[in-house]
């Protein structure tokens, strides 16, 4: 019943970045960028899962969900019951020909039971939730009171059920920055932090942390 | 962090507060983070901020079933109840509440633009609302 966290964390200039994103060839570049970082394996960082993870999900998920554990629980079986393993290669006991992408799990379950935990992990960093804007990017808007003002992390989350976050995590990342600088007025502090979110199996989460400060 | 410390954590963050419906107390944290945005010029968070107390304030009326008689008496009391509740924690109100106030109305009373984005519809604030009243 673990979660594993790994962060990656890079900072940018915002006059580069302004210049990065204005063209083709600078959004290309910072893609690279990030792909590299994203490629580094870091030593993940292990902690107990929260034994109330449904109320994480209940505070920050966009959309409402009774039970999005017992969906992904019901999943899981199912793959394993036919002769799969989590993410969709053969056992060498398949019971049935059936294939792991006849089975489609229940997406607001993946996206919800993200949000809740990513929530959660910010929550342990002790940054203050202020807004979770609906059908708005981006995810979240979190704070933290600091000696300059009020530093602002701008989240965005992706989950997945399978492997293959981090490049979701990376194209994510150039929109997310765009808006992060637009938002970053002042001297004040200003993040913009992707997270990707594997649900491995109901009780085995690895959450993948990409956080750009823009200095 | 333990149960404690996520107890005070959680009643730091106006996001919970609001979404438990202690809506007086996230008034009060909001504004505290609106205050020290505009000290650091952080727009971002001073809007977010700003819309949120909006919409508290809205949500306040809704739950103490407060109702007026038309758009411009809700206009002059939320003006006020918002700039009462600034004033405790920011000293010198910044011209930028003024713009802010105006935008959080526009987009209340959208004027044929789409619909408000606040949790609370303008017709349980007003019920007898005359089309020429709207502002």
């Amino acid at each position: 019943m673990t979660v594993n966290f790994y962060e990656w964390n890079d900072h940018i200039d915002r006059n580069d970045l302004g210049f990065d994103l204005k063209v083709r060839a600078g959004r290309t570049r910072l893609n690279n960028r990030l792909k590299k970082l994203l490629s580094k394996n870091p030593a993940p960082r292990v902690l107990p899962m929260p034994l109330n993870l449904i109320s994480y999900v209940d505070l920050y998920a966009e959309q409402v969900a009774a039970d999005p554990v017992a969906d992904m629980r019901k999943i899981f079986l199912r793959l394993s019951a036919r002769g799969m393993t989590i993410g969709g290669l053969p056992t060498g006991f398949p019971p049935l020909a059936v294939v792991a992408s006849d089975l489609r799990p229940n997406n607001t379950a993946i996206s919800t039971i993200g949000e809740g935990l990513v929530g959660w992990y910010l929550q342990q960093r002790g940054l203050v939730a202020l807004a979770r804007p609906i059908g708005d990017g981006p995810d979240f808007i979190f704070v933290r009171s600091s000696v300059t003002g009020i530093d602002t992390i701008l989240v965005e989350v992706k989950s997945t059920q399978q492997s293959g976050v981090k490049s979701q995590m990376s194209d994510a990342a150039i929109p997310r920055l765009q808006y992060t600088l637009n938002c970053a007025t002042g001297g004040s502090y200003f993040s913009c932090c992707v997270i990707g979110v594997i649900i491995r199996n109901t009780d085995d989460f690895d959450v993948l942390n990409l956080e750009i400060e823009l200095a | 962090m333990g149960m404690r410390e996520e107890i005070q954590y959680l009643e730091e963050s106006p996001f919970y507060l609001k979404r438990k419906g202690e809506y007086e107390k996230a008034l009060k944290a909001y504004a505290h983070f609106f205050a020290g945005a505009l000290a650091g010029e952080n727009r971002l968070v001073a809007e977010t901020c700003f819309d949120q107390m909006f919409d508290t304030q809205l949500l306040i009326y809704a739950r103490d079933e407060t109702r007026f008689s038309g758009a411009k008496q809700l206009r002059g009391r939320l003006r006020q109840d918002i700039q009462a509740t600034l004033r405790k924690e920011a000293d010198e109100m910044s011209l930028s509440v003024g713009k802010l106030y105006s935008s959080c109305w526009s987009r209340f009373i959208p004027n044929g633009r789409g619909p408000s984005k606040f949790n609370v519809d303008r017709r349980l604030l007003i019920p007898n609302e005359m089309p020429e009243s709207s502002e």
